[in-house]
C-alpha cells in the first residue's frame, strides 16, 4: 500500500486518499481565506479548485481499486464543477470563491464516503455532502432555488438525524463504530443493530435520491443554478452509492430484500412520473430518481459471478455521472426558472449553439440507455447482477421501467437536432470546455466500457 | 474483399457526415453509394466461396454472460444485406426527387444514412449484445425518420408511439442477452447455450419472440406500425415495409434452432401471426388513409412469415421476407408518387381514376398488388405456395385454412386499395396529379429495379434452389429439407390464388365504388385511446409532489418507518453473513460477543427475564450458530 | 427496569419526539429543534453506548455528532432566515412553487 510518510510521527504513514482529502481541505481554506481579494474574479478560485482536483487525481492514480475511482471520479468532477463556475447562475457575483470552497467541501465529502470504513466517518460525508449541496443550491438567483435548497435542507436534516440515531443503535448493540456485519452481532442485541442498520442505510438512500427520500433531491435538483446541479448530483450518488454497497453487503438480507424493494418502486415511480413533465430540468431531476433506482437494485443485488456489487455500483455511476453531467454542463447559464420543452423550438427562448446542442443529444441518448452510449452498458451490468441475484420478474421490471424512459428523453431530439444546425452558441469558454472534455469522456465509455469496468475493480 | 463485409455498417456513415456538413450540394445526391456498395459486397460474398466471416473481440463487455463483440456473415445475414443494400439504393435515389422541395432533406439523408448502418449492425450482429445495439438503434432511426416533420404534431405523436412499442421489444431483448448462461458465445450457437440458462431456453426464446413481434409490429404490438405512416414515404417503404419490420422475422429465422427447442413458444409465434395476418388484413379495409391500408397489409404479410416459422419452416418465412421486400417497398414507392402528384394528400376518398395520369405509378402498383395475391409466376405466388404448404405438412390443417382465409383478405384489400386510386370516378386531389404527369422521372425510375426484383426473384428459389443453397447451411432444418419450390403452382397455392383474385376482383372493386371506398365502420381507434387514457397514471404520480414540506416530511418519515419494519421482519434464521465486501472488524477488546453478560449484569436482579431483549420481547429461536467470516474483502 | 433499558427507552421517547415535532409543526424553527431533538436522542444511545462497552469512542462520537448538529443548525436558520424574510406566513408548507 502506497502512502505519505508523516515527518513528525516517525513510523508511521498516511495513506495516499487522505492525503487527497489534505491537499482538497488546505485549497478550501486557501480559496477561503483569499475570499476577500479574488471575489471579483472568476477565474482564480476556478484555477485553485482545478489545482486541487488535478492534485486529487494524480494521487489517486497511485492508489488502487475504489480508492482509485473514488479519488478520480470525484476529481474529474471537481474540474468540471470549477469549469462551471464561470457561467454560474450565483445570487450574486462575488459569491464565487464561496461557490468553488463548497464544491470542494462537497468533494471532500465524497471521497471520504468512498473511503469510509467507519460509520462514523460515512456520518460525516453525509454531512459534507448535504451542507454544501443545500448551500450550493440557494446560491442560485431568485426565490426558486431558495425554497429548493430550504427543501433540501430540511429533508436533508431529518434523513441525516435518522441515520445518526440508527449509527447510536448500532454502537450500541456492537460497541464498535465500524459497518457492522450482522451475522456477529450478539442475538439479544441483534434488534437494535438491525434497525440501526435499516435506519444508517436510509440515511444514506437520501444522498442517493431513491423513493420514498427523493423529494429534497427532486426540487434541488430542478431548481438549482444547473452548473452547480450536475455536481451535486453526481457526487452524492458516487459516495452514497458505494457506502451503501458497502453496508448492505455487511448487513446482507435484512437490508438486501428492502433496497430491492426500493430499487424496484423507485424506477416505477420516476419513469411513471417522468411521463407527465413538461420541463426538462424536472424531467432530468426525474431522471436521476430513475437512475437511483437501478443503483439500489445494484446495491441489492450483491456480487454475482461477474463482479461484486461496489464494482458494479461504482460502474453505474461512472457512467451515469459522465452522461447527467454532461447534460447539466450543456444547459450551465440557462437559469434557475423552468426550462420548458417547448421553450427548445428552433425560435424558441433557449438557444444551444451546436456544440451544447450535440452534448445534450448524446447526454439524453445515454441517459435513456441507447448503445452503444454509456447509460447502456451500466444498465446492462446493473440488470446482469440484478438477474444473477433474484431472477426474471425483478429484472423485467427493471428492464421495461429502464427502456420506457426512452420516449421521454428523446422527445426533444428533433428540436436539439434544429438547434445544432439553426442555432449559434452564447456560451462562456469554461461551460464549453466543460461540454467537449465531458463528451470525449462518454465517447471513450462508449467505445471501451471495459476500462470504466475495471477502474471500478479492485 | 469479403472479410470486409462484416463492417459494411460503416459504409454509410462517412455520406453520413457529409450531409451533416451540408455535401454535396444538392441533398442525397452521394448517398445513395453507401447502400450500393453495402449490395456490391453481399453480391462479392454470394459469388464467392460464401464461407463465413467472423469477427471477435474478447473481453470488450466484461460484465456481461458473453464478453466478446462479435459480428459474423453467414448465406442468411449476406442475403438479407443484399435485401437491405438493394432497397436502400432505390430508395435513396427515389428520395432525391421526393424531397427535393425539403429545406432540411440533408438532415434526412443523414438519418437515412444512419437507419441503414444501424440495419446493417443489426444483420451482421454475431451475439445478442451487437444485436441490442443494432436493434436499438434502428428503433432510434426509426423514430428520427417518422418524426421528420415533427413540427406538424401528428408525426411527433406517432414517432413516440412507435418508440414505446419498440422499447419493450428492447427490454424483452436485454432480459435475454443479461439472462444467458455466463460464457455464452454467438448467436448461432444459442440452441446449445440457451438452455443452460436460469430460466432456460423457454424464457430466452420467449424473450427473443417478445422482441420480434415488436419490431415487426405483431400481435398485441401491432399499434405502432400504421401511426409511423406519418413519417415521409421513401421512409415508410424502406423502414416500415422492407427492412426495419422484417427484422422481427430476420432475428427469429436466425434464432429458429433455439424456436424449435420450445414448442410452445412454437405455438405463440403460429398464433400471433395468424391473428396478425388475419385482424391486419381485415382492419385495412377500414382505413380512408391509403398509406395506412397498405400499411395493415405489411403487418398481415409479416404475420405470414410468422407463421411460416412458427410451423417450422424458417426457409419459407425468409424467402417470402426478400420476395415481399421488393415488391411491397414498390407498392410504397408508387403509393409516395401519388402522395407527391396530389400535394400532399392521403385520403382513398379524394382519389380516383389515377391510371390515366400518373401512368408510371399505376403500372407499378398493379405488379405490386399482384404479388400480393399471389398471381402464379410472380415473386409473390412462390413465397406464399412454400408458406402455405409448410402450414399444409408441417402445422395443423386448420392453420393452413385460416391462410386460405387470409388469401381472400389480402385480395380484397389489395383490390380496394387498387381500384380506388387508379379506377372509378375522380376524386378532388386527381386532378392536382393531372399537372404532375409529365414530370415524375425521377420517382418512375427508382422503381424500375424493384419491379424487375418483384418479378424475377421468385426464381432464384423456384426451380432452381439458389436460396436455399445459399442461406441453407444456416437455417435449413431437417424437416423443411425435403420441401422444394417449384415453378409450377401446387393445387394449395392455385386455391389461394383464385380466393385472391376473387377478392381483389370483386370485393376489392365493390369496396372501391362504395362512397366511402371502403367499410363504414371507423376502426384502428383502440391505441390511440387507450394511450390517452393511461395519462391519468403520470399526473396522478407526479400530483404526489405538491412542493409542500409538510408533505414531504411525512411521506419521508412514513418510508423511514416502512423500511425499519421490514428489517425487523426479518427471520433471524435469514441473517447468514453475505461473503462480499464487508470490511474486517478489528477485535476489540471487548467485542460483540462480550455484550451479552455486560447487559446480564445490568438485569442481573430479574433473572426472569434473562433470555430477552432490552425491550423486554422474547428473542425468537435459539441463538444462530456463528458461521466462519469469510476472508476480508473475499469474492465468492 | 435496568439503567441501561431508562436510557435506551428515554432515547427511543426523544427520538420520537423529534419525529412527531417534524411531521407536525409547521414553523421552520421548530422543525429545526425538532431535528436537533432527533440528534440528541443519537448522542444519548452514543453515550450509553460508550459505557456499556467501555469504549471511550463513544463519546468523542458524542461530541462529534454535537458539532455536527450545531453546523447543521448554523446553515438551517441562515436559509430559513433568507427564505421566510420576504413572506408574511412563517409557515414550512408557504414556499410550494416546484412542484409536479
Amino acid at each position: 500500500m502506497n502512502g505519505v510518510p508523516l515527518p513528525w510521527l516517525p513510523g508511521t504513514m498516511m495513506s495516499l486518499t487522505h492525503a487527497a482529502e489534505v491537499v482538497l481541505v488546505v485549497g478550501c481554506l486557501l480559496v477561503l481565506g483569499l475570499a476577500p481579494r479574488i471575489d471579483r474574479s472568476r477565474v482564480i478560485p476556478a484555477g485553485i479548485g482545478i489545482g486541487v482536483a488535478v492534485a486529487a487525481i494524480l494521487l489517486g492514480m497511485q492508489e488502487a481499486g475504489l480508492a482509485r475511482l473514488g479519488l478520480v471520479a470525484t476529481g474529474g468532477v471537481l474540474v468540471i464543477g470549477m469549469l462551471l463556475l464561470s457561467s454560474a447562475e450565483l445570487f450574486e457575483r462575488r459569491q464565487t470563491p464561496e461557490a468553488a470552497a463548497l464544491l470542494l467541501v462537497g468533494g471532500i465529502g465524497a471521497v471520504v464516503l468512498v473511503d469510509g470504513k467507519n460509520l462514523l466517518e460515512l456520518a460525516l460525508g453525509v454531512e459534507m455532502l448535504s451542507l454544501s449541496g443545500a448551500a450550493l443550491v440557494s446560491l442560485g438567483q431568485g426565490q426558486r432555488p431558495l425554497e429548493a435548497g430550504f427543501k433540501y435542507f430540511v429533508l436533508t436534516a431529518v434523513t441525516f438525524a435518522t441515520l445518526l440515531f440508527g449509527m447510536s443503535l448500532c454502537f450500541l448493540a456492537t460497541g464498535s463504530l465500524d459497518v457492522p456485519a450482522l451475522g456477529a452481532v450478539a442475538a439479544g442485541m441483534r434488534p437494535f443493530a438491525v434497525v440501526g442498520v435499516g435506519l444508517f442505510a436510509v440515511g444514506l438512500c437520501f444522498k442517493l435520491a431513491v423513493v420514498p427520500v427523493h423529494f429534497g433531491a427532486l426540487d434541488a435538483y430542478t431548481a438549482g443554478p444547473s452548473s452547480f446541479v450536475g455536481f451535486i448530483m453526481v457526487v452524492s450518488k458516487l459516495g452514497a452509492a458505494i457506502a451503501l454497497a458497502r453496508v448492505v453487503s455487511g448487513a446482507g438480507e435484512v437490508l438486501t430484500v428492502p433496497m430491492l424493494g426500493i430499487g424496484l418502486v423507485t424506477i416505477s415511480f420516476a419513469v411513471v412520473a417522468s411521463f407527465a413533465q413538461t420541463d426538462l430540468r424536472r424531467l432530468l431531476a426525474y431522471s436521476a430518481v430513475a437512475h437511483a433506482g437501478f443503483l439500489a437494485l445494484g446495491v441489492a443485488s450483491g456480487s454475482s459471478a461477474l463482479g461484486g456489487s461496489t464494482q458494479t455500483v461504482a460502474f453505474y455511476v461512472v457512467g451515469y455521472g459522465a452522461a447527467a453531467l454532461l447534460a447539466f454542463a450543456c444547459l450551465a447559464g440557462t437559469g434557475t426558472g423552468a426550462l420548458p420543452l417547448s421553450a427548445f423550438k428552433p425560435g424558441g427562448s433557449v438557444q444551444l449553439g451546436p456544440a451544447r446542442a450535440i452534448g445534450l443529444i448524446v447526454a439524453l441518448l445515454s441517459l435513456a440507455g441507447v448503445p452503444p452510449f454509456p447509460g447502456f452498458w451500466t444498465k446492462l451490468a446493473i440488470l446482469q447482477a440484478a438477474w444473477s441475484s433474484w431472477g426474471a420478474a425483478a429484472t423485467s421490471i427493471a428492464a421495461v421501467g429502464g427502456v420506457l424512459g426512452i420516449v421521454y428523453y428523446l422527445r426533444l431530439l428533433p428540436d436539439l437536432f434544429a438547434q445544432a444546425s439553426e442555432t449559434r452558441s452564447q456560451s462562456t469558454f469554461g461551460a464549453l470546455t466543460a461540454t467537449g472534455l465531458l463528451l470525449f469522456a462518454v465517447i471513450v465509455l462508449s467505445c471501451a466500457p471495459g476500462l470504466a469496468w475495471a477502474l471500478a475493480g479492485r | 474483399m469479403t472479410t470486409l463485409l462484416p463492417w459494411c455498417f460503416l459504409f454509410p456513415l462517412p455520406f453520413l457526415v457529409l450531409n451533416v456538413f451540408g455535401f454535396p450540394k444538392k441533398p442525397g445526391a452521394a448517398s445513395f453509394v453507401g447502400p450500393l456498395a453495402i449490395l456490391a459486397a453481399a453480391l462479392v460474398w454470394l459469388l464467392g466461396d460464401r464461407q463465413t466471416v467472423s469477427v471477435v473481440h474478447e473481453g470488450w463487455i466484461p460484465f456481461l454472460p458473453d464478453s466478446a463483440f462479435r459480428l459474423s456473415v453467414d448465406g442468411l445475414a449476406a442475403v438479407m444485406l443484399a435485401v437491405v443494400g438493394g432497397v436502400a439504393s432505390c430508395v435513396f435515389v427515389y428520395a432525391i426527387a421526393y424531397m427535393k422541395e425539403d429545406e432540411r432533406a440533408h438532415r434526412f439523408f443523414a438519418f437515412l444514412d444512419f437507419f441503414v448502418a444501424a440495419m446493417c449492425l443489426l444483420v451482421v450482429a454475431g451475439n445478442l449484445t451487437v444485436l441490442l445495439a443494432g436493434w436499438t438503434a434502428v428503433g432510434i432511426a426509426s423514430f428520427l425518420l417518422i418524426s421528420f416533420w415533427w413540427q406538424r404534431g401528428e408525426p411527433l405523436q406517432a414517432g413516440f408511439l412507435a418508440l414505446g412499442a419498440n422499447a419493450i421489444g428492447d427490454a424483452a431483448l436485454l432480459v435475454a442477452a443479461v439472462a444467458m448462461p455466463v460464457g455464452a458465445g454467438a448467436l448461432d450457437s444459442l440452441a446449445t447455450t440457451a438452455p443452460h440458462a436460469t430460466g432456460g431456453a423457454t424464457l430466452i426464446a420467449l424473450c427473443l419472440v417478445i422482441a420480434a413481434c415488436a419490431k415487426s409490429a405483431q400481435g398485441p404490438l401491432w399499434f405502432w406500425l400504421p401511426a409511423a405512416m406519418a413519417g415521409p414515404t421513401p421512409v415508410s417503404a424502406l423502414i416500415h415495409a422492407a427492412t426495419m419490420v422484417a427484422a422481427g422475422v430476420y432475428l427469429l429465422v436466425r434464432v429458429s434452432p433455439l424456436l424449435a427447442l420450445t414448442p410452445e413458444i412454437m405455438t405463440v409465434v403460429v398464433v400471433t401471426g395468424l391473428s396478425t395476418a388475419l385482424l391486419g388484413g381485415l382492419a385495412s379495409l377500414w382505413q380512408t388513409n391509403f398509406k395506412r391500408g397498405i400499411a395493415y397489409s405489411t403487418a398481415s404479410q409479416l404475420g405470414w412469415m410468422f407463421v411460416a416459422v412458427g410451423v417450422g419452416a424458417p426457409f419459407a418465412a425468409f424467402f417470402h421476407l426478400v420476395t415481399h421486400a421488393a415488391f411491397k417497398a414498390m407498392l410504397f414507392l408508387s403509393a409516395g408518387t401519388i402522395i407527391h402528384a396530389a400535394h400532399h394528400e392521403e385520403d382513398i376518398r379524394k382519389m380516383g381514376g389515377l391510371r390515366k395520369h400518373l401512368k408510371g405509378a399505376h403500372a407499378f402498383f398493379l405488379i405490386g398488388s399482384l404479388c400480393l395475391i399471389g398471381t402464379p409466376f410472380l415473386s409473390g405466388s412462390f413465397s406464399k405456395d412454400a408458406i402455405l404448404e409448410a402450414a399444409q405438412h408441417h402445422g395443423a390443417p386448420w392453420v393452413s385454412w385460416a391462410l386460405m382465409v387470409g388469401a381472400l383478405v389480402t385480395g380484397a384489400y389489395a383490390g380496394r386499395l387498387y381500384f380506388g386510386l387508379f379506377h372509378g370516378v375522380e376524386g378532388s386531389a386527381s386532378k392536382h396529379a393531372h399537372e404532375h404527369a409529365g414530370h415524375l422521372g425521377g420517382f418512375d425510375l427508382p422503381l424500375i429495379p424493384l419491379a424487375v426484383g418483384a418479378v424475377v426473384l421468385g426464381y432464384f428459389e423456384a426451380g432452381t434452389h439458389l436460396l436455399s443453397t445459399l442461406v441453407g447451411k444456416s437455417v435449413l432444418h431437417a424437416a423443411e429439407a425435403g420441401a422444394e419450390v417449384h415453378i409450377m403452382p401446387t393445387a394449395l397455392g392455385l386455391g389461394a390464388f383464385a380466393l385472391g383474385a376473387a377478392g381483389f376482383v370483386v370485393v376489392g372493386r365493390w369496396l372501391a365504388q362504395r362512397p366511402e371506398k371502403g367499410l363504414p365502420v371507423p376502426g384502428g381507434l383502440l391505441a390511440g385511446t387507450l394511450v390517452s387514457e393511461l395519462k391519468v397514471l403520470p399526473q396522478g404520480v407526479a400530483a404526489i409532489h405538491s412542493g409542500r414540506v409538510g408533505r414531504y416530511l411525512l411521506i419521508t418519515m412514513l418510508g423511514v418507518a416502512v423500511v425499519g419494519g421490514l428489517t425487523l421482519r426479518t427471520p433471524s434464521a435469514a441473517l447468514p453473513q453475505r461473503a462480499g465486501e464487508a470490511p474486517p472488524r478489528p477485535k476489540k477488546e471487548r467485542g460483540a460477543k462480550d455484550i451479552a453478560p455486560r447487559i446480564r449484569e445490568g438485569v442481573k436482579k430479574q433473572p426472569r427475564i434473562r433470555p430477552t431483549s432490552p425491550f423486554g420481547a422474547p428473542v425468537d429461536g435459539p441463538p444462530r450458530p456463528q458461521k466462519p467470516r469469510p476472508e476480508p474483502g473475499a469474492q465468492p | 427496569m435496568t439503567p441501561e433499558l431508562v436510557v435506551v427507552c428515554c432515547a427511543f421517547f426523544v427520538f420520537a419526539c423529534g419525529t412527531l415535532g417534524v411531521v407536525y409543526r409547521k414553523n421552520p424553527v421548530a422543525v429545526l429543534m425538532s431535528i436537533e431533538l432527533m440528534i440528541n436522542a443519537s448522542i444519548l444511545l452514543l453515550i450509553l453506548g460508550s459505557r456499556m462497552h467501555n469504549q471511550p469512542e463513544g463519546q468523542a462520537a458524542g461530541l462529534l455528532v454535537l458539532v455536527l448538529g450545531a453546523a447543521e443548525v448554523v446553515v438551517g436558520l441562515a436559509l430559513a432566515l433568507a427564505v421566510f424574510r420576504g413572506r408574511n406566513r412563517v409557515d414550512v408548507d408557504a414556499p410550494a412553487e416546484i412542484a409536479g
